[in-house]
């Protein structure tokens, strides 16, 4: 009997009233802490990644293999687009870095992807987020560290302006199906 | 017969509906109230206490008297204001508080026995006879509360949407519109919110020939405004809303009624929105509320407010009487008179308290041929259903004119609506001229505008609403927007003070302050010659201001009323304090979406799924759902576990562990990160191996416990307990930026990348053999408290040799998609040892018979490590750890602390209950209290049963008897040693 891999709902994919609710499974995932002070933290990082990683607060960046987002002055997460060189990144990560003063882990299992769209993504997400969406969500440039109810989650702004409306929320592995079926919920 | 000149209705549409089970027609755009007026419907209810029938007194949420019962069965609401209920097709609804029914109700003989039943009558049946009140309580109770609640589940939904905005302008009258223009053309967000389905606020009131605005009418310049504002893009407007709560940091909750035509078409609907606005500015535009004349039976079924009869003539195209009179303090009522000559309805007199009536108003009615009254008083009205007639008299002249009357209009003064001014904390003033209270202070970003801010003419509240607004949006510059509107000028006379309308009479006779629980201004006498002098305790002595209508229409008068009999300033006494809501608010509305499965968070396992179809029980930990046993073939409870607690010592267990509390820890420094946080040694922890762990607060007591690992050189992973890990990482983080920021450490929740597999027992050994092949699990090998790195089907796991059974174990942590599959290859491959999942309860079971302690359960934040009997944990050579000064303190060290033991049954059979006292002799109580116990279940595996407990100096008195009192009988133990299985370690180790 060989090992086979879950995701976290059984319908992935779900759609009500013109919303879709679709986990992104087995995406991969590294949390990486560093003191952005140290130079060689910065470079190597950068070389690794082949991009400078974002010291502005609540920002991302996009490159074709994976997302770099900001979550405290010490703390970026890489969520990994494509999972081909996932390992590979991981590895370099952890041979060019000092392990005595930074941390890379892998986090791929943690959080679940959850990405909600259509045209009316804001008005539900504001059933259940204090969040100012317009102004902390301005652009696709901008994520945010909330909370959903009583759920800590990251969201991810995906849309242009004139785009359908899409969003990625970041969550706790076990918190998924509750968030799911609520937001399922509120699209009555 | 309606009026055809009215605003508010669409008379092509005609709607049905049921009162007391008789059908009438209203139109779309009445409400309840108005469709009954019109329908000729003047009585609604009966009092609270003296059951007086009882007419609408007011148009709006102030109403005290017309609260119906709403719909029926799963639909039903109590205490519904009819005022505010918008007409819909098919609506039911049915006066409250009578019996049998409302013409002829038996509770009405409370009115003849009112003497018996003044203020406080309810509070002196406790004091005299005491024995007595156990008879009346079954009355009282029975005759206490209006309207039923419903008995079965609430069918609707109801939701919660955040709003954020520049500018939130509460009320949708003049200066509300003019507030939200000039907001908009300053390019703010601007959300505008109305309690009304209707915007306008006084204007729905109002007719259209005077008081016109830059010379159109007011119903003209609404529309033109709504015009402007339905066509910007950065203004929302929202009606059926009430504001009901002004919060902190202008944080605002709103409620809205949602399609209340069809509001109970069908279930799973939703029926109401609770609006959580945060505005960067507020302007309160809120109008004020008239207040009635506190004159003998002033409460009767054809008494209202003036600028009431107005809307219901205007707005509704009510014809509420032929024989109106007017009895008024001041000049705003005059306006009834001129609307009803307007629609051609005579008016038979004006009542006037005051003998210098000087202004326009009054002028204008007085051409108009209308008999005016100055100087006089209503005395005494007649006609139990329906006004008969009103009593006139001249003040200090004792003739008395009778005459004629089917409708009353009273108005004794205007109160500014400042009750959402006082929730932001603002402070208010009394203004003498007006005698009303009126924002003084504002605490939070708020402006008041117009008649809550006490200006009620209309000109001025355009002037103001103009420069006070743009002065109050403006932050860099002094523009400003909007266009400058201007009304006629009218000149107000003075009012004149009637708190109480005659006064000698007070005793006497029935002057009715507040109408919903039936406070008369003898009740404010009384309760002021009994010695309640603040408003705040007559408030509650009399009741006043208590009931659903929250003392719209009464706590002012009060206040007068209390002034004038102590001869104390108004302005001194104060107001009693108004709270949030500011109408009340449904219980659905306030719980919104989150109720049955949305009730609370939920948490599940990555093998949850499997839990459920092998028929689980759950227990909540926290939000998780961690399986609490597993019953087979209708097992109890207690049979489940035994045979789970069983199995596991005999063969093998399996158990979910997944929820426990994992953070990664990364750095140079976290070897001394970890010297400072525990009370034991980890620097010499080599790589590979585990370690027990207790830390400590700062004040010496066990917060948490769990198994650090040393994965690499700076690389290791700690476990907490299931509730304590976001609080354990909370605070370790706060050590790290706080107390040490020059350590070297990153921590990292890594609690949910891992499905934890734990299993337990003698036969967990050849489980895991079959899984890792290729493995040694010899405990030479793979001793007790180590870690090895292993891979199954090229997927990483860590397999930690740990135990909280005292049963060999081995936990894998695998990355949490694969657990459940691996869970079912464990499942498979066990099948030949009898594996047993187990729950949360059985695995209590099972670390007890061992002596191991759970945080939370042996320990309560007043225990020590010490107490634990861990002496053994705790560092005697390590220079500084969190706790360690406490720890030496005198309390922490003196002899007869509370220690843990383990607590024998002399009968074996008896399982005692946790949380029970333990004594050394049994006297009369109080008893004086030895220790508790802590743990107890039934021990399968010793057939017995067992508990551990804490009990001063109880390390030293193992084999003493102690007794367990309990409400039957007392039950005899023992102490001894807590582990109760393999205390040399011989299984755990093999």
């Amino acid at each position: 009997m060989t090992l086979s891999r879950n995701t976290v709902l059984e319908n992935i994919k779900t759609e009500k009233n013109g919303i879709t609710i679709e986990e992104l499974p087995f995406v991969g995932k590294i949390n990486l802490r560093g003191n952005t002070k140290d130079r060689d933290f910065l470079s190597n990082a950068g070389s690794v990644l082949d991009v400078l990683i974002p010291t502005e607060p609540n920002k991302i960046i996009r490159n074709k293999e994976l997302q770099i987002i900001w979550l405290s002055p010490n703390e970026w997460l890489l969520s990994f687009l494509k999972n081909e060189n996932f390992i590979k990144i991981f590895n370099e990560l952890n041979i060019k870095l000092n392990p005595e003063k930074t941390s890379i882990t892998d986090i791929s299992e943690n959080k679940t992807i959850i990405r909600v769209e259509g045209d009316k993504t804001t008005e539900l997400l504001r059933k259940f987020m204090i969040l100012n969406i317009d102004e902390a969500l301005e652009d696709n440039l901008k994520v945010a560290q909330t909370i959903f109810v009583k759920i800590p989650i990251l969201i991810i702004r995906n849309h242009l302006n004139q785009e359908k409306q899409s969003f990625d929320i970041h969550i706790n592995r076990s918190h998924t199906t509750y968030l799911r079926n609520l937001l399922l919920d509120g699209c009555n | 017969m309606r009026l055809q000149n009215n605003k508010n209705l669409n008379q092509t549409k005609k709607i049905g509906f049921t009162f007391d089970g008789k059908k009438y027609y209203g139109f779309e755009g009445d409400t309840l109230a108005s469709a009954l007026l019109s329908n000729g419907v003047h009585l609604f209810g009966r009092s609270f206490k003296y059951h007086r029938p009882r007419g609408i007194i007011s148009a709006g949420c102030e109403e005290p008297n017309g609260i119906v019962q709403l719909e029926i069965n799963e639909f039903t609401e109590p205490n519904r204001r009819a005022t505010e209920v918008v007409l819909y097709e098919g609506l039911v609804a049915k006066s409250q508080n009578r019996w049998p029914n409302l013409n002829y109700d038996l509770g009405a003989i409370n009115d003849l026995l009112s003497p018996f039943f003044p203020a406080g009558f309810y509070y002196k049946t406790f004091m005299w006879p005491p024995k007595f009140w156990k008879s009346y309580e079954y009355f009282i109770r029975r005759a206490a509360g209006l309207g039923h609640a419903p008995k079965k589940d609430d069918p609707h939904k109801y939701e919660h949407y955040h709003y954020h905005c520049d500018t939130l302008v509460i009320g949708g009258g003049v200066s509300g519109l003019y507030a939200a223009k000039i907001a908009a053309a300053k390019n703010l967000k601007v959300l505008l919110v109305e309690q009304e389905d209707q915007l306008g606020g006084a204007i729905l009131s109002s007719n259209d020939h005077e008081n016109k605005i830059n010379a159109n009418s007011q119903t003209e310049w609404k529309n033109t405004i709504l015009d402007e504002l339905n066509n910007l893009e950065n203004v929302k407007i929202i009606t059926s809303t009430t504001l009901f709560a002004y919060m902190h940091y202008n944080y605002l909750l709103a409620i809205q009624d949602l399609q209340p035509n069809k509001g109970n078409d069908k279930k799973n609907s939703i029926r109401q929105i609770v609006w959580k606005i945060r505005a960067k500015k507020v302007i309160l535009a809120t109008g004020s509320i008239e207040r009635p004349l506190t004159f003998n039976n002033n409460d009767r079924p054809g008494i209202m407010l003036a600028n009431s009869a107005s809307k219901y003539l205007n707005g509704y195209g009510v014809n509420l009487g032929k024989k109106i009179v007017i009895f008024t303090n001041n000049d705003s009522a005059y306006q009834t008179a001129i609307d009803f000559h307007h629609q051609k309805i005579d008016i038979t007199a004006v009542v006037d308290v005051r003998n210098n009536i000087e202004g326009d108003l009054p002028k204008i009615v007085k051409k108009l041929g209308i008999k005016i009254y100055s100087g006089s008083i209503i005395s005494n009205t007649t006609g139990r259903r329906k006004i008969k007639t009103a009593h006139i008299k001249k003040i200090n002249n004792n003739n008395v004119e009778v005459i004629n009357c089917d409708l009353l209009c009273m108005s004794g003064g205007w109160s500014p609506t400042v009750h959402l001014f006082t929730q932001s904390r603002g402070k208010l003033k009394f203004r003498d001229e007006d005698s009303c209270f009126v924002p003084d202070q504002a605490y939070q970003k708020t402006i008041s505008i117009g008649a809550c801010n006490g200006t009620f003419d209309l000109k001025n509240i355009l002037k103001e609403t103009y420069t006070s607004v743009n002065d109050f949006l403006n932050e860099e510059d002094n523009i400003l927007d909007g266009e400058l509107y201007d009304a006629e000028k009218i000149n107000i006379g003075k009012q004149e003070n009637a708190w109480i309308v005659n006064k000698e009479n007070i005793s006497k006779s029935k002057m009715f302050v507040d109408f919903q629980n039936d406070v008369t201004a003898k009740d404010i006498k009384t309760a002021l010659s009994e010695g309640f002098r603040s408003i705040e305790h007559v408030k509650r002595y009399t009741t006043n201001g208590m009931a659903t209508d929250q003392g719209k229409t009464s706590n002012v008068n009060a206040l007068g009323i209390i002034s004038e009999l102590t001869g104390q300033d108004i302005s001194h006494l104060g107001t009693t304090t108004f709270r949030l809501p500011y109408t009340p608010v449904t219980f659905g509305a306030m719980a919104g979406r989150f109720v049955k499965e949305f009730f609370d968070v939920e948490r599940k396992t990555p093998m949850h799924s499997w839990h459920v179809d092998n028929n689980a029980l759950f227990e909540d930990v926290g939000q998780w759902k961690r399986s609490w046993y597993y019953p087979k073939n209708n097992e109890s409870m207690d049979d489940a576990v035994n045979r789970e607690v069983k199995a596991t010592r005999d063969s093998l267990g399996i158990l979910d562990a997944s929820t426990l509390g994992k953070i990664d820890l990364k750095g140079r420094d976290v070897g001394e990160f970890l010297n400072r946080i525990y009370t034991n040694a980890w620097s010499k922890l080599a790589v590979g191996k585990c370690r027990y762990g207790i830390m400590l607060g700062d004040d010496g007591m066990v917060i948490d416990d769990g198994v650090t690992t040393r994965l690499g050189e700076h690389h290791y992973l700690m476990t907490t307990t299931t509730g304590n890990a976001a609080s354990v990482m909370s605070k370790l983080e706060d050590w790290l930026q706080t107390e040490w920021p020059d350590l070297e450490v990153y921590l990292t929740s890594v609690t949910e990348q891992f499905g934890t597999i734990s299993l337990n027992g003698p036969n967990s050994r050849k489980i895991v053999e079959l899984l890792f092949p290729d493995q040694d699990f010899s405990s030479v090998s793979f001793p007790h408290m180590s870690f090895k790195n292993l891979e199954i089907d090229k997927v990483s796991c860590r397999v930690m040799r740990i135990s909280f059974t005292g049963e060999i174990c081995y936990e894998i942590n695998i990355p949490a998609s694969y657990a459940l599959s691996l869970w079912n290859k464990c499942i498979q491959l066990g099948k030949d040892f009898n594996i047993t999942p187990y729950g949360t309860e059985a695995m209590h079971v099972l670390r007890a018979e061992k002596g191991y302690i759970i945080v939370g359960q042996e320990t309560d934040g007043s225990v020590t490590p010490v107490d634990l009997d861990m002496n053994w944990i705790v560092s005697k050579k390590k220079y500084d750890f969190i706790g360690k000064r406490a720890l030496v303190r005198s309390d922490t060290v003196k002899e007869d602390r509370k220690q843990l033991v383990g607590i024998l049954t002399v009968d074996p059979s008896i399982v005692l209950e946790e949380g029970s006292q333990l004594v050394e002799v049994e006297t009369s109580l109080p008893m004086p209290m030895v220790g508790h116990i802590t743990s107890s279940y039934y021990s399968p595996n010793l057939g017995r049963s067992i508990a551990l407990a804490l009990v001063k100096s109880g390390t030293k008195k193992k084999g003493v008897k102690l007794i367990v009192p309990t409400l039957n009988k007392s039950v005899e133990v023992e102490i001894t040693n807590p582990v109760f299985i393999d205390p040399q370690n011989e299984r755990l180790l093999a």
